[in-house]
């Protein structure tokens, strides 16, 4: 059963929709949610969250309904959004009083501990807390209610490589128990490439792909060229192609090219370019 | 909802004890010019406003959004600020009895039942306005709701001030002095309602709202 499964979500604002979104996060596994500003991370996220309302479809958490379940499915969420969303006069420790009521979970050593490795001190406010601090405390706070599944909404940007790379670090070391899944929304696919077992990829509201990142990375290839040389590959392996400066590059089905094609194997942020911006 | 709660007074703290050293400082030109039924009024609508300040809080740092993530219902968030609301003014209500009791015994320009009966108008009066506001804020947001407050606030005090300075010409019979005492008294209490009707409104438009 997966952790969460989306069928056929439908969401309209004036100026975006988000059409038929379908796809499943598998429990025990990491899957990056990737796309440019505004392709409807966040607002499919939301939805998952009903924080959104959504206009029509299915969405299921643990196999609830996540509307029927909600107060049930959430005692066992933790959720991450890219900014820590407490009023700034708050406190570390102030923030855990109130919270630990709202979880039956809710750890206290757990979370004090999460704080004495983080180096952030609990007696201070939230508006005195750098940015990187202020996303450790969020984790923190996601975390020390024992969740099943965590729920990222971009939580590594504008965050430099160092505090980045700490963050990955724990998402991992939450992956440790079997069960734990994350569905982790980000535009920076360095960390996704990191740390993802799958990708999906939304596009225009629309998904595009969500598929094993594995897969993904074995089934497409880059072939770089000149325009003479681009008429030797077989159309039909030829998937999206853009013009630079020095050439041609194409993104092509690996399995409908002959080894003889010199190709190098892409990176999540070339797919998506080349999925986004390239010609067909 | 008590950890709802929890997190506005925590937000507040800050804004409580700057209110508090505006009283005290009230509280000595009240002792000198004799002024009490101003500190009863800054202080119980102080304490009221401060249900605005926590919705300003939620609304800068998009607390909402995390909010409706936890496991706590949309019906138990609206509640939490009605509680909060009463608890500020009852709060304030009941913090400043000693006070008036302690000018009362320093003179006697204005006697205890003057103003009792005034904080009890000024409860009522904060109530009302809660009950007006909270409802306004959520559909508006804070800033546009700022403008009809102003009006919420400016219309009522502007139509009392112009009824009373001319209750000769309009040759308006008030009531005996003694029933003005009991609706006073009352007045809290008959605010329970239009309080009741503003809650089950904000349910009905935070259900809908999106974040």
């Amino acid at each position: 059963m997966p952790a969460i499964s989306i069928r056929n979500l439908q969401k309209s604002f004036p100026a975006f929709t988000l059409k038929n979104v379908s796809f499943d996060v598998q429990k025990g596994t990491i899957m990056g949610f990737i796309g440019e500003n505004g392709a409807g991370k966040s607002t499919t996220i939301k939805c998952i969250l009903n924080v959104l309302k959504k206009d029509s479809g299915l969405i299921k958490i643990f196999g609830y309904d996540h509307t029927k379940e909600e107060m049930q499915i959430k005692e066992e969420i933790g959720v991450v959004y890219d900014d820590l969303p407490f009023p700034e006069t708050l406190t570390g420790s102030e923030i855990e009083k109130f919270m630990s009521r709202l979880y039956k979970n809710w750890d206290e050593p757990l979370f004090y501990q999460l704080l004495k490795q983080f180096k952030i001190n609990p007696a201070k406010k939230v508006k005195e807390l750098s940015r990187g601090m202020k996303m450790k405390l969020s984790i923190a706070i996601a975390l020390a209610h024992h969740p099943k599944l965590l729920i990222l909404d971009e939580p590594t940007s504008g965050l430099d490589p160092i505090v980045r790379d700490e963050i990955l670090d724990l998402f991992l070391h939450f992956m440790e128990e079997e069960e734990h899944t994350i569905l982790f929304s980000s535009h920076i696919t360095s960390d996704l490439e990191k740390i993802a077992d799958s990708i999906t990829f939304i596009h225009e509201g629309e998904i595009v792909f969500s598929e094993s990142k594995d897969v993904l990375l074995y089934e497409y290839a880059i072939w770089k060229g000149s325009q003479q040389e681009l008429k030797d590959l077989p159309e039909d392996a030829i998937v999206r192609m853009r013009q630079g400066i020095y050439g041609v590059e194409a993104l092509v089905r690996k399995n409908r090219i002959h080894s003889i094609f010199p190709t190098t194997r892409p990176t999540i942020e070339e797919l998506m370019v080349f999925l986004t911006k390239g010609d067909i | 909802m008590t950890a709802l709660i929890m997190k506005d007074l925590y937000a507040i703290k800050g804004q409580m004890k700057s209110a508090i050293y505006l009283l005290l400082f009230f509280m000595v030109l009240a002792f000198f010019f004799d002024m009490g039924p101003i500190v009863v009024m800054f202080a119980v609508l102080f304490g009221s406003l401060q249900v605005m300040t926590s919705f300003a809080f939620d609304e800068m740092s998009k607390w909402d959004k995390y909010g409706l993530t936890l496991p706590v219902s949309r019906r138990k968030i609206i509640a939490s600020k009605y509680v909060l609301s009463l608890l500020l003014t009852i709060g304030s209500a009941v913090s400043l009895t000693p006070i008036i009791l302690l000018f009362n015994l320093f003179f006697r320009s204005f006697s205890t039942d003057e103003l009792f009966s005034m904080l009890c108008v000024i409860s009522a009066a904060a109530l009302l306005m809660l009950s007006v506001s909270i409802p306004i804020f959520l559909k508006f947001g804070t800033q546009k709701g700022r403008f009809f407050l102003f009006a919420v606030i400016f219309i009522p005090v502007f139509f009392t001030s112009f009824i009373s300075e001319n209750v000769a010409r309009f040759s308006i019979s008030l009531p005996s002095v003694q029933t003005l005492k009991l609706l006073a008294y009352g007045a809290p209490f008959f605010m329970l309602l239009p309080l009741m009707l503003s809650y089950l409104l904000s349910i009905k438009i935070y259900a809908n709202k999106e974040f």
